[in-house]
């Protein structure tokens, strides 16, 4: 027996190392070296991580997909949000393709080598976080210039053809008093068990306006892994909202930051999973400047067999007084299989603060539901028009068109709950 | 007219394993209008959601007919779409969902059933404007999620604002007078009695005779420990009001 045996790795993460080595010949930067590196030391995230308790990648993922090699033709159709006119930018495994083409005050470049991070927040040993920027092919950047409007851009990310793990970069820089909407969309071939990572980075300047939606419509084979960075400068301002509904294992982290005084973020979202699906949300909110006020909401439907996690925590630093930040996370299990794993924190170390934070799980209220019946609807219906208010809690002040294009998403779900 | 609109028989039901219904009988024909009085926890509110069809309500024993056809086994959705319906004595709140949104669920849901067309918008609206107006109901409350924050007495004139949309066969009404101050309780009366017509059948549930000073009933029906104890007519009512439920209450320990 060799003593220095170290124990077997899972198959999933011997995979992803195979996987990355046969990317090797091919030429990776350092940089994708280094993020590597960190990941062969330290595995994939099992359960004795404390960030990842309720989301053991080590048992969640079976087995790992090869490299991509070349990214698979994928196109725009059906997509969820039709913006048009150059103001999609189709990614395909991570890597963007077709036109590009940016409208007046703003700047997209592709770069091999990935540049210095947009933000310290991200946690650069998190295991999700090192292997997005070791299979990265490329990074993204783009810039919109100061005091721009921007309008809506789309990123499409699309996962075709044969499973592949790959992974998207994209850091987006909105300078002093820039606004821009941003919109993400991901989806991938049916029956394909895709490993799709996405690592976004906003760095928002000074007086900027930034709004970011992203919509996980995986196919339930797949699994995904994305991490969203955000810093935030002076009288910003931040609104993010993820929808959840896709991929058979997901995790989402927000690692964000104010770095400014009187900025504003609102980190919000819902997750509607069944089967055998299992939905982490992550966030880590940390209030480095004073006067700055945060919100975080999320609902979660847990439907059959399938597992949510909320995870959210909110660190004001020493010195940032007046921050204002709440959050919750409630939750609706419509069924016995459902489980949902709520874990608010908060770790204040000023005196002059408002937090607060509040977590729920239930089931649906049978008074009400018997109410509405009363009044003719079928139950399915009368839980449908519960659910759908429930959910909507979340996407409140939105621009309308979002709102309904999210809401048509849900209501498609919700009709496809089995009779 | 010897036809029954509803006609209970010998109904028998538990709650939670607590027998409530105690071998009831009672038949309401066309075109009646039928009072059940009763003393607090004789079982009244239990009879109106046993007959609306609520999960948890066992019938036991008995049967319920409406026109002839009988209700045990439907859905609560199933009734409502074959015209019965019930004003809650304590509606509940819907938060998130707007008055006309839920208005339109519900109407377009019962025409959908009966395989009706669905409203169309503007034919909806009109509906529920010309009906808001005669209840005294303004329009920005319509707007807002169903009986959330709404007073007492504005959530009784939303039950029947539904009832009046919906144009039930049978409409059952518990305690639609309770929290009802004496102007409220005249419109909401005047909102059933425009309902009355020869096809069309009530149960009014009320604990105080009050109500049927303004709603006037064809018959009286006392009910006690789960059971019609005593029927008549209106001047029941009155004696009931002059005497108290002591008699009955007696009867019931
Ligand atoms: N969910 C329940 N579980 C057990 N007992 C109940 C329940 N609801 C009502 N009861 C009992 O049934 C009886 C009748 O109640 P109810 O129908 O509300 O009376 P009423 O409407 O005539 O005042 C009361 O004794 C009450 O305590
Ligand atoms: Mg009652």
């Amino acid at each position: 027996m060799n003593a220095t045996l170290r124990p077997a790795r899972p198959p999933a993460e011997a995979a992803l190392i195979d996987s990355f080595e046969a990317l090797r010949n091919r030429g990776v930067s350092p940089s994708r070296e280094a993020a590597f590196a960190r990941f062969v030391e330290r595995g994939l995230p099992s359960r004795r991580i404390e960030a990842w308790h309720y989301t053991d990648l080590r048992t969640l993922l079976k087995s790992a997909p090869p490299a991509l090699v070349e990214p698979a033709p994928a196109s725009l159709a059906g997509a969820l949000f039709e913006l048009g006119g150059g103001r999609d930018l189709l990614f395909s495994g991570g890597a963007l393709v077709g036109d590009v083409s940016a409208p007046a005050g703003v700047s997209i470049a592709r770069r091999d080598v990935s540049p210095p991070a947009a933000s310290a927040i991200i946690d650069e040993h998190d295991g999700a976080v090192s292997l997005a920027r070791a299979f990265a092919r490329e990074t993204v950047v783009i810039s919109i210039a100061a005091g721009v409007d921007a309008g809506a851009l789309h990123l499409a990310f699309r996962n075709a053809g044969p499973a592949a793990v790959s992974a998207a970069h994209v850091v987006v820089s909105v300078e002093p008093g820039a606004s821009v909407t941003i919109l993400e969309s991901h989806t991938s071939a049916a029956g394909e068990a895709h490993l799709a990572q996405a690592l976004v980075e906003f760095d928002v300047r000074d007086g900027a306006n930034v709004r970011h939606v992203r919509v996980n419509d995986l196919a339930p084979e797949a699994s995904s892994l994305s991490t969203l960075g955000v810093e935030i400068g002076a009288g910003a301002a931040f609104d993010t909202c993820s929808l959840t509904m896709g991929a058979g294992v997901s995790r989402h982290q927000v690692f964000l930051r104010f770095s400014g005084e009187n900025a504003n973020a609102a980190i919000r979202g819902a997750t509607l999973v069944r089967g055998r699906q299992h939905a982490d949300t992550t966030l880590v909110v940390t209030h480095a400047a004073a006067h700055c006020e945060s919100r975080e909401m999320f609902k979660n439907i847990i439907d059959e067999d399938a597992t949510g996690v909320f995870q959210g925590r909110i660190n004001v630093a020493q010195g940032a007084q007046k921050t204002d930040a709440r959050m919750s996370s409630n939750a609706l299990l419509l069924s016995d299989g459902a489980a949902m794993y709520n874990k608010p924190e908060l770790e204040i170390f000023a005196d002059d603060v408002q937090c607060a934070h509040g977590a729920t799980c239930g089931e649906l209220d049978q008074n009400l539901l018997f109410y509405i019946m009363a009044r003719g609807l079928p139950r399915r219906e009368a839980e449908a028009l519960l659910l759908e208010a429930f959910v909507a809690g979340a996407f409140e002040d939105m621009d309308e068109t979002l709102f309904e294009s999210l809401m048509e998403k849900v209501r498609g779900w919700l009709a496809q709950r089995n009779r | 007219m010897g036809y029954k609109m509803l006609s209970i028989n010998d109904l028998h039901a538990n709650v939670d394993d607590k027998k409530i219904i105690k071998g009831l009988s009672l038949n309401v024909k066309p075109g009646e209008v039928a009072a059940i009085m009763g003393p607090n926890g004789a079982g009244k509110s239990t009879l109106s959601y046993v007959l609306a069809g609520r999960e948890g309500y066992d019938v036991t024993g008995g049967d319920v007919t409406l026109g002839g056809e009988s209700l045990m086994g439907l859905e609560a959705n199933e009734r409502a779409a074959k015209g019965l319906f019930l004003a809650f004595q304590y509606p509940l709140e819907i938060p998130g969902v707007t008055t006309m949104t839920f208005l339109k669920a519900a109407m377009n849901a019962q025409r959908k059933q009966r395989g009706e067309e669905e409203l169309s918008t503007p034919d909806f609206m009109k509906r529920v404007r010309v009906a808001a107006d005669k209840l005294g109901i303004k329009q920005d409350m319509l707007r807002r999620p169903l009986n959330v924050g709404f007073s007492g007495g504005e959530k009784k004139r939303m039950e029947v604002l539904q009832m009046v949309l919906l144009e039930p066969k049978f409409a059952i009404l518990d305690e639609t007078d309770s929290g009802l101050d004496i102007d409220a309780l005249r419109i909401v009366a005047e909102g059933v009695n425009a309902l009355r017509s020869p096809d069309r059948g009530f149960l009014v549930i009320t604990h105080y005779q009050r109500l049927l000073d303004y709603i006037k009933p064809d018959t009286v029906h006392v009910l006690a420990d789960g059971r019609i104890v005593k029927s008549g007519g209106p001047e029941l009512a009155l004696e009931l009001e002059k005497n108290g439920y002591r008699d009955y209450v007696a009867h019931a320990a």
